[in-house]
């Protein structure tokens, strides 16, 4: 491993956005048949480095070379041609495409037959595709639209794999998969190692990356910070580097009872969904409920549907007075708040400035005999910004231009302004950084002590384990499992009752 | 300083060209524009222009677009006359309840039903065309003359500047108008965000049908008649105000309510210059054509397209 050859090397790569500096001076160099992470805090720069490499945006200077040659992609088709493949943190895929569609999205051609597309055949490939990967049960002619977050971005994955790349970039992708998902994707690169190629990895678990990567490269606000190779690997260490000072270990809640109010608050009664069957829940004042499960278990539904935005086919959501949550509207005004998975198209609206985004949900709040004096609403959205430590050059910049994880802090800002009494999170730290992702925590543990509930679901099994006082395993759409607070409780228990 | 780079091209490019109409026919006339006389009759195109732009800001700011606002005018109008047979004062609640009345056909046609603005307020124009004809039974209605005289200067200027103030106040500092750019913005975000996203759009034309008809009513306060031909360059003023001021056609944050008011006097200027050169009607038409596809081609914002996905 240690003399592997080299395979592509960047020097000096700059990048500027306006007055923010995205990356000032960075090298990088990786081996063939390596996994390299690349590990730094929101905003560090790790999207920006990897989508120049990826050929889908260009840098302000810097080298790249390619296999000892110079290396220059203008777009993301001629990085893939010449065998360097990125997978966005963001979604990209077209929802009015089938799933086939979106596999051979410009590349076409290739099944094009007397001028017309030859789809039976791309449908064939594209099956073949999927199994080759492991991906069942997803239906190749379904448009994207239909599919789940998640099916979209398996899709991705196998848009790459049909590439078959030299070098792939992972951009923050595990935290939008389950269980079964990230599976599919560890396999995936362990199976291009094998062959000799080389890998990009980003993930803000440093558990994770501390597992699946050779070597760990640190960025720090746009500077290099240090590479660490993988007989030096230690949580503290990597932290400290990312950080720039040394930074606490409680993580999750120090305590380990289950403690909750009698007094229930939200309530599912044989809630049934196109993923669920016959849910019964209660919600307690003071609880935080954890949700875990594999993709297709449906507990994002859990989510939508006590929030009151996806119809149900029976069954209602109730408050703690017996009313039915009928919309989100109904909801919000029973002090129900929503963070979903779908970052860009559901909880954002990613071309407008971040003051739009966090007051919208709170303009009844802000306005006095339906006048909403623009000061007022600044200082309340800077003020929330402020406390979710949004990188942001001022509140009219647009969301569009955000690293990811500060795009979601920008959707925790929205709701927490709104001020709740209970939260709905779904996936609520997707693509945060460490430092921000543990002043998270401390914040539901706040809520909790103040008599707030959350229901929290997530695909991070540690997190659930971490922060909530009963655990609620689904499988296929039913309860398979429940679990409460407890020291001895481990993700092996979880994962029985959901396989 | 950092305000100053977002003054880009696109925010100044209204004003610019509001300007470049204005010295251009005022050196083509050799200085008529600025004549008592040339002003009042300014101020009467741009009466229609900016009301029915203010109202159709709303529905631009939703994403949404309206092509039957002229035959709306036309029906409203015939309507005004028929009540100001019984008695002149029952005009004004005539065309503004006609108005209303077809404003929220236009709601329920894209909402309830579920088409399109384009397509859904196509269809409903050739209904309220057909209403039309039916009401006016191929003729022309008059009005009682005394109805002539209600139209003073002072009125109009009046109701332009408390349509305008409104209109701003809504736009810009009130929940509704928020919520009307948070829909445009991106529909699916503002119903999670409680926004009652159908309410929301059905009141957007519901208001265009209100000033529309109110606008039927100044126009038989104008002419005296009611006949097929009125409002019949309603839409077009108004949909080329809008984009030469600036509104996008995808909605959203980017929709600024100065846009209107910027807009709606560069058309008027625009069409009374054409008037004091001479042109004819068909020569005015070609030309006000060649500006609304010039005005489309720059506000058409491309980078949205890539992310419509
Ligand atoms: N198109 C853009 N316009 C303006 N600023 C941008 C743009 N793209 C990125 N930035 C800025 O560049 C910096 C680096 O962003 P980048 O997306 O590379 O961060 P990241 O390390 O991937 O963070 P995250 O972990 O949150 O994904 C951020 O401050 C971001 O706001
Ligand atoms: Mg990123």
């Amino acid at each position: 491993m240690e003399n592997a050859k080299i395979i592509l090397t960047a020097e000096n790569m700059t990048k500027s956005f306006g007055i923010t500096r995205a990356l000032k001076g960075v090298p990088l160099q990786l081996k063939s048949g390596e996994v390299l992470g690349l590990i730094g805090e929101n905003g560090s720069g790790k999207s920006t480095l990897t989508s120049i490499i990826a050929g889908i945006q260009p840098a302000d200077a810097g080298e790249i070379r390619l296999n000892g040659a110079p290396y220059g992609a203008q777009s993301s088709v001629e990085a893939c041609r010449q065998g360097i493949c990125m997978i966005l943190q963001e979604k990209a895929t077209f929802d009015h495409l089938s799933v086939a569609q979106n596999i051979f999205v410009g590349d076409e051609k290739r099944f094009g037959r007397f001028g017309i597309l030859d789809i039976k055949r791309m449908n064939r490939e594209a099956e073949d595709i999927l199994k080759s990967i492991g991906i069942t049960g997803l239906e190749v002619k379904k448009k994207i639209a239909e599919c789940s977050f998640e099916e979209g971005k398996l899709v991705e994955l196998a848009r790459a794999a049909s590439t078959d790349p030299q070098i792939l970039i992972v951009d923050e992708t595990t935290t939008a998969l389950s269980q079964n998902g990230r599976n599919i994707l560890y396999r995936m690169m362990e199976k291009m190692k094998r062959e000799n190629k080389s890998i990009i990895f980003i993930s803000h678990d440093i558990d994770e990356m501390m597992e699946k990567c050779d070597r760990l490269m640190v960025l720090r606000d746009g500077d290099y910070i240090d590479t660490i190779g993988r007989g030096d690997f230690s949580a503290a260490r990597i932290k400290k580097l990312m950080v720039g000072r040394e930074i606490a270990d409680n993580y999750y809640r120090e305590d380990h009872t289950c403690s909750y109010d009698k007094e229930v608050v939200l309530k599912l009664e044989e809630v049934s969904t196109e993923h669920l069957h016959n849910i019964n829940l209660e919600l307690h004042r003071g609880e935080i409920l954890g949700f875990s499960g594999l993709a297709d278990s449906g507990m994002h539904d859990i989510g939508k549907a006590a929030f009151g935005a996806i119809r149900l086919s029976s069954g209602r959501v109730c408050d703690k007075d017996g009313e039915t949550v009928k919309n989100p509207q109904a909801a919000m005004h029973k002090k129900i708040a929503y963070i979903g998975k779908n970052r860009d198209q559901e909880s954002l609206f990613i071309n407008s400035p971040i003051k739009d985004n966090i007051s919208v949900a709170s303009l009844k709040k802000l306005s006095k005999n339906t006048f909403i004096p623009p000061r007022k609403e600044r200082e309340f959205v800077l003020e929330w910004a402020e406390r979710l430590e949004v990188k942001m050059q001022d509140i009219d910049q647009y969301v569009m231009e955000l690293s990811g994880g500060n795009k979601q802090k920008v959707a925790l800002a929205k709701w927490l302004g709104f001020g709740a009494d209970i939260f709905i999170l779904d996936c609520p730290t997707r693509g945060i950084d460490i430092g921000v992702k543990a002043s998270i925590y401390r914040l539901m543990e706040n809520l909790k002590a103040q008599g707030k509930s959350i229901l929290l679901i997530s695909e991070e099994m540690p997190e659930v384990i971490g922060m909530s006082d009963r655990i609620i395993v689904l499988k296929d759409g039913v309860q398979s499992g429940e679990f409460e607070r407890d020291e001895t409780l481990s993700e092996h228990a979880l994962i029985n009752c959901m396989v | 300083m950092e305000r100053l780079k977002k003054i880009n091209l696109k925010t100044v490019f209204p004003f610019l060209g509001l300007a470049a109409v204005i010295i251009l026919f005022q050196v083509l006339t050799g200085g008529k524009v600025f004549s008592i006389r040339n002003l009042k009759a300014i101020m009467n195109d741009s009466f229609f222009i900016l009301i029915g732009t203010v109202a159709f800001s709303f529905i631009m700011a939703v994403g949404n677009l309206d092509l039957s606002m002229g035959t709306v005018m036309a029906v409203s109008c015939t309507c005004a006359a028929f009540a100001s047979g019984i008695s002149p004062v029952l005009a004004i609640p005539a065309a503004v309840l006609a108005g209303l009345v077809l404003g929220c056909f236009n709601g329920f046609v894209h909402v309830h039903m579920g088409l399109g603005s384009l397509i859904g307020t196509m269809a409903t124009q050739s209904v309220f065309q057909g209403i039309l004809v039916l009401l006016l039974d191929g003729g022309t209605l008059a009005a009682p003359v005394s109805m002539l005289k209600w139209g003073s200067n002072g009125l109009k200027i009046t109701v332009m500047i408390l349509v305008s103030l409104v209109g701003a106040y809504i736009f810009n500092f009130t929940a509704y108008g928020k919520q009307c750019k948070a829909v445009g913005a991106c529909s699916e975000a503002a119903r999670l965000s409680g926004v009652s996203v159908k309410k929301v759009k059905y009141m957007t034309f519901i208001v265009m049908g209100g000033v529309v008809g109110l606008l039927g009513l100044f126009s038989l306060i104008r002419t005296g008649t009611a006949s097929a031909a009125t409002g019949g360059t309603l839409m077009m003023n108004v949909w080329c105000a809008a984009l030469l001021g600036g509104l996008p056609l995808s909605g959203g944050s980017a929709c600024r309510f100065r846009s209107a008011v910027i807009g709606s006097f560069t058309m008027a200027f625009l069409a009374n210059g054409m008037t004091l050169m001479g042109l004819g009607t068909h020569d005015k038409q070609l030309i006000q054509g060649i500006v609304f596809l010039a005005a489309i081609a720059i506000s058409f914002d491309r980078k949205n397209l890539v992310v419509i996905k």
